[in-house]
């Protein structure tokens, strides 16, 4: 670890060096062990950290106060009402506390590709006439075909498709 | 029921439990309203805001599910409450620091301890939101980098960046203030 790298994890960190990852703890300490500037710096930044510490804590009394204050506030009129969404009242907890966030789009992916599927199961996918050329018999066939039937070649000594 | 964690309240809660509520209240109002003040200013606008986060917490518990830990969840209500309010910053009331003086302290150090505390609270109030909430919730609720990135919503790395930028700025703005005087 270099001086500049030691000073920009400093910043990034802070200067407790017990809360960094274990190597770039390691690398840290072998630093500050050679190096007498990077050894001023960490004590420099455990000085300032100790400092801001101090300054934005507050006293006992003061959050006593607080506590209070914002307690009676709340006790003064009644809590509104809570929301409940409808799908908890009927599904279990242990599926409601499933976590699908990191998945939601592969789940929304096959929900949709479930309903695609059904669909077409259902009602088939039926193709408009490309040509007009095409003989009124051949036209229907189009009509009545579907994708299985344009991709596959018929039987070549019957005709019939699979 | 003093005992229960945070997460066996919200379960409580959602059940409308309002002793349950109550002892939520009193646990996190006090360290949200002390972590308001820094990013709103005032107190009466930082008990404001606690105020209102308390009461979405009760009319939202039934829909909270326990996918991060409630004092993240809570603290980023607090958070986005505070940037709604889009208020410039004030320095701050050193009532605090008077609270925690050090007895042992005679009134010159005592002086000087309230002059590099007031000059400290400044150069804090004096951050852009992002970096005076990253340095508040690190130095005051002693969160972790990746707690922080959670309640600020953005990465760890995200979270550092907005350390090295706030620290940066509060070094050359306090200098040798906070780096050389005497640890307190």
């Amino acid at each position: 670890m270099t001086r500049t790298q030691f000073l920009d994890r400093l910043d990034a960190l802070g200067s407790d060096l017990a809360a960094w990852p274990a190597r770039e703890r390691a690398k840290a300490l072998q630093l500050i062990a050679a190096d007498d500037h990077a050894c001023a710096v960490h004590e420099q930044a455990r000085r300032m950290d100790a400092a801001l510490r101090a300054s934005v804590t507050e006293g006992a009394h003061d959050a006593a106060r607080t506590e209070a204050r914002v307690v009676s506030r709340l006790e003064a009129r009644p809590l509104p009402a809570q929301r409940r969404s409808i799908v908890s009242r009927w599904w279990p907890d242990a599926l409601l506390n499933y976590d699908f966030a990191p998945a939601w789009p592969r789940v929304a992916g096959l929900v949709l590709a479930g309903c695609l599927g059904l669909v077409i199961g259902l009602f088939g996918i039926t193709i408009s006439p490309i040509d007009s050329s095409v003989s009124t018999a051949t036209a229907g066939s189009f009509i009545e075909a579907d994708l299985g039937a344009l991709v596959s070649e018929p039987e070549p000594m019957t005709g019939a498709r699979p | 029921m003093q005992e229960l964690s945070d997460e066996s309240l919200m379960h409580r809660i959602a059940g409308g439990d309002r002793e349950a509520f109550r002892i939520l209240v009193r646990r996190h109002s006090a360290p949200a309203a002390g972590f308001a003040r820094r990013m709103v200013g005032g107190e009466a606008d930082a008990e404001e805001v606690v105020q209102e986060a308390l009461l979405r917490v009760w009319v939202n518990a039934p829909r909270w599910r326990p996918l991060a830990s409630f004092r993240t969840w809570f603290y980023r209500i607090v958070l986005n409450l505070c940037l709604s309010r889009r208020r410039k910053p004030v320095p701050l009331s050193l009532d605090a620091a008077e609270d925690v003086a050090d007895t042992a302290l005679g009134p010159a150090e005592h002086f000087e301890r309230e002059e590099r505390d007031r000059r400290i609270a400044e150069a804090i109030a004096a951050l852009p939101e992002r970096q005076r909430a990253a340095i508040v919730l690190t130095y005051r609720e002693g969160l972790s980098n990746a707690e922080v990135a959670a309640i600020v919503d953005t990465s760890v790395s995200g979270v550092e960046t907005l350390l090295v930028r706030a620290r940066r700025t509060l070094r050359s703005k306090l200098g040798s203030d906070v780096s050389e005087g005497n640890e307190d």
